[in-house]
């Protein structure tokens, strides 16, 4: 223990003084961080002031357009009206809507008898989040009415009467709808600004938790290791100390840009205990990923490569740019194996309110990357001290 | 008890067997040498006596404690001063020698004292507070053998701690050692320097393609290839007659007169010298001078390995 903390405290100091750590892991995301939300703020879903605005075009005054209008209404700005599909373009072209539902002529008529009909979403092209969000709802709505639509005709076949039957199930899917929409779109998702600097933060912290994996290999071109293990110093205490330093810098870099973030540019974290344990798990996480990178490779130089390139690939895959999650897809199961995403996602669901129980499946899931990779790390770093 | 034993030190890396079979012992307050060139085997040998390498067979002990790169009891013993240097150009003079000193477990008024010494005795009490890298190349590697001291071990392994080094911080560095052993502590001596050998150590290996080819004082070893001191008598008067009748004196293998001098062959010169200038002056030189050489290590090293040391 001893001969960890000299080390550690020995590295530290070298560390600061060389002011590597300052410029990567502290200035570094802060400018970013204002540089991507002064240009990208408005893009991030979930803005606090984010109100979509939305429009339904409805040749009758349906079932459908009144629901539609409702959930638009319940997470935007007053709905506008358009009896034709012309004028509607018109309002979303001209930038005064996000976008709007288009519901066409007998749609309500033709799913009370059971048949087919589809509902369009027409985008303002400046307004990705707000469109996919209506189109969520529309394909939402569309799959509830198929469950009105099995609903009925069970309860026919059972012997009910249709006239009780239908107004209850649209009201079942009504309800269903208002709810959905409320939580997706108000409450777990970061605003602009907390994203940016969220963002930058864990991309940032990648190259911080790298800084004691990387003094290893240093120290062992440099001849410096060689010395250390020639005193009665175990190679744990050696491991034991370049971990604690990644995990210290880390630590250190990801607070301080959170705290930065709040002070400087309005960043809202929420509980600072569900918050606190989320910087934890990610540091973790972060630490265990750089062990095994410089576990693999040969020389200081190579290891700093290395780490660039899985810091750039796991923060673009993890969405600290821009958030490419909801994408769908491929992409969305690769990340979901970045400990980014379940940073970003555990924060998101915080600073909507959350606490402690809402960070913990986040948490999970940084820990259990943390423990598994850190199994890797421990084997290929073990070997590093040797070479 | 000694304060070394390497016993059968043997290590290969692929088909090349770098140590094969060395063996040597230091006791307290020796200084030991191992001469060869480079490539000998020095350093790999070194590796494992630090328990930095595992060796493939043969022990090393230090103060009676087995090493291996597993243990670490017997490393607080030694003092370790590598080949190349090992310090941190960002720290200052005395927050290297104090980082080291804690991997040692010192510390506190301990720690700072000693350090406070270790700079007296490298010259460098004045720069103590500068950082390393604003060093010269001397004053780095006087920074390097300093390392080495804190802890004051039994055991100081010096690695050809001369490469490099401007010919004043070599000699201050060679003075160094001489005051270290005269303290008391074992020193492991590495070099290929032969003036390094002779001056310093009290036994030398020589060491090559991994094997001690021989080992034992330069005066043994020195035997081992026949040779004996070299006299030179520079004078005046009847200098064949005197040639011949030194020549004549048990222990004068050889005697030759020249312009000026008699130049002599002779078993252990200093034992038999005040002999010779009585003879030589009786003979009826008048005697200006006398310049005694020993024999020494490059031509034993030559005439065990074939080669000359720098090769």
């Amino acid at each position: 223990m001893r001969s960890l903390l000299a080390i550690t405290r020995k590295d530290l100091r070298l560390r600061l003084r060389d002011r590597s750590v300052i410029i990567t892991g502290l200035l570094a995301p802060l400018v970013l961080a204002l540089i991507f939300n002064f240009v990208f703020g408005s893009a991030f879903a979930g803005d606090a002031d984010f109100e979509p605005s939305y429009g339904v075009v409805a040749a009758e005054d349906g079932e459908t357009a009144r629901v539609l209008a409702g959930i638009a209404d319940s997470i935007g700005s007053e709905p506008q009206m358009f009896a034709s599909v012309e004028e509607a373009e018109a309002a979303v072209d001209a930038g005064d809507l996000d976008a709007v539902f288009v519901i066409p002529t007998g749609f309500d008529q033709s799913i009370q008898a059971g048949g087919g009909g589809e509902l369009e979403v027409i985008g303002n092209v400046d307004s990705p989040t707000a469109t996919q969000i209506a189109a969520a709802i529309a394909s939402g709505y569309g799959l509830g009415l198929e469950r009105v639509q099995l609903s009925i005709a069970a309860g026919i076949a059972a012997g009910g009467d249709p006239a009780t039957l239908v107004p209850a199930a649209i009201g079942d899917q009504n309800r269903t709808q208002v709810s959905i929409g409320k939580i997706e779109a108000a409450i777990r998702q970061l605003d602009g600004t907390t994203y940016a600097v969220a963002g930058m933060a864990v991309f940032f912290l990648m190259f911080t938790a790298q800084f004691g994996f990387r003094s290893l290999l240093d120290e062992r071109r440099d001849g410096t290791l060689a010395r250390i293990l020639a005193t009665p110093t175990s190679p744990n205490s050696v491991l034991g100390a370049k971990t604690l330093v990644s995990f210290l810098l880390g630590l250190m870099s990801l607070t301080v840009l959170l705290i930065a973030g709040a002070l400087l540019m309005g960043a809202q974290w929420g509980d600072p205990l569900a918050v606190g344990v989320l910087v934890l798990a990610a540091v973790a996480a972060a630490v265990s990923i750089s062990a095994v990178v410089s576990g693999f490779a040969r020389t200081p130089e190579a290891a700093e490569n290395q780490h660039a390139v899985v810091s750039v690939v796991l923060g673009m895959l993890g969405g600290t740019f821009f958030p490419i999650g909801q994408e769908g897809g491929v992409l969305s199961t690769l990340t979901e194996l970045t400990p980014h995403h379940w940073f970003l996602r555990g924060l998101a669901n915080v600073a909507g309110g959350g606490g402690l129980a809402e960070a913990l499946p986040a948490v999970g899931w940084l820990l259990v990357m943390a423990v598994v990779l850190g199994s890797v790390a421990a084997w290929v770093m073990s070997r590093q001290v040797w070479k | 008890m000694n304060v070394l034993e390497a016993r059968d030190l043997a290590k290969s890396f692929g088909d090349l067997k770098a140590v094969d079979g060395v063996s040597f012992n230091i006791a307290p307050g020796e200084t030991y040498g191992l001469l060869g060139p480079n490539g000998a085997g020095k350093t790999t040998s070194i590796s494992m006596v630090c328990g930095l390498l595992e060796a493939d067979a043969g022990e090393v002990r230090v103060m009676g404690q087995l090493m291996s790169p597993r243990t670490v009891a017997p490393k607080a013993h030694l003092g370790l001063v590598p080949q190349d240097l090992a310090v941190y150009p960002d720290l200052t003079a005395r927050e290297n020698i104090e980082f080291f000193g804690r991997l040692y477990g010192m510390k506190g008024k301990e720690l700072s004292s000693r350090a406070g010494e270790v700079l007296e005795v490298i010259g460098l009490t004045e720069r103590g507070n500068d950082r390393a890298k604003e060093f010269s190349g001397g004053m780095k590697r006087r920074l390097n053998i300093g390392i080495g001291l804190l802890h004051r071990p039994q055991l100081l392994i010096l690695d050809e701690p001369t490469v490099g080094v401007d010919p004043q911080s070599r000699n201050a560095i060679l003075e160094s050692v001489e005051v270290l052993a005269g303290e008391g502590i074992a020193v492991l001596y590495t070099t290929h320097y032969m003036e390094e050998a002779e001056r310093l150590c009290d036994r030398v290996a020589i060491i090559d393609e991994g094997k001690v080819k021989a080992e034992g004082t330069r005066r043994e070893l020195v035997q081992l290839v026949g040779q004996n001191d070299r006299v030179s008598i520079a004078g005046t008067g009847p200098l064949a007659q005197v040639a011949s009748m030194l020549g004549s004196i048990a222990g004068v293998t050889e005697a030759t007169s020249h312009e000026q001098r008699v130049d002599l062959l002779v078993e252990n010169a200093s034992g038999r010298l005040p002999e010779l200038l009585a003879s030589a002056a009786t003979a009826g030189m008048s005697i200006s001078g006398v310049e005694v050489e020993e024999p020494n290590l490059e031509a034993a090293f030559l005439h065990l390995t074939g080669k000359a040391l720098r090769d």
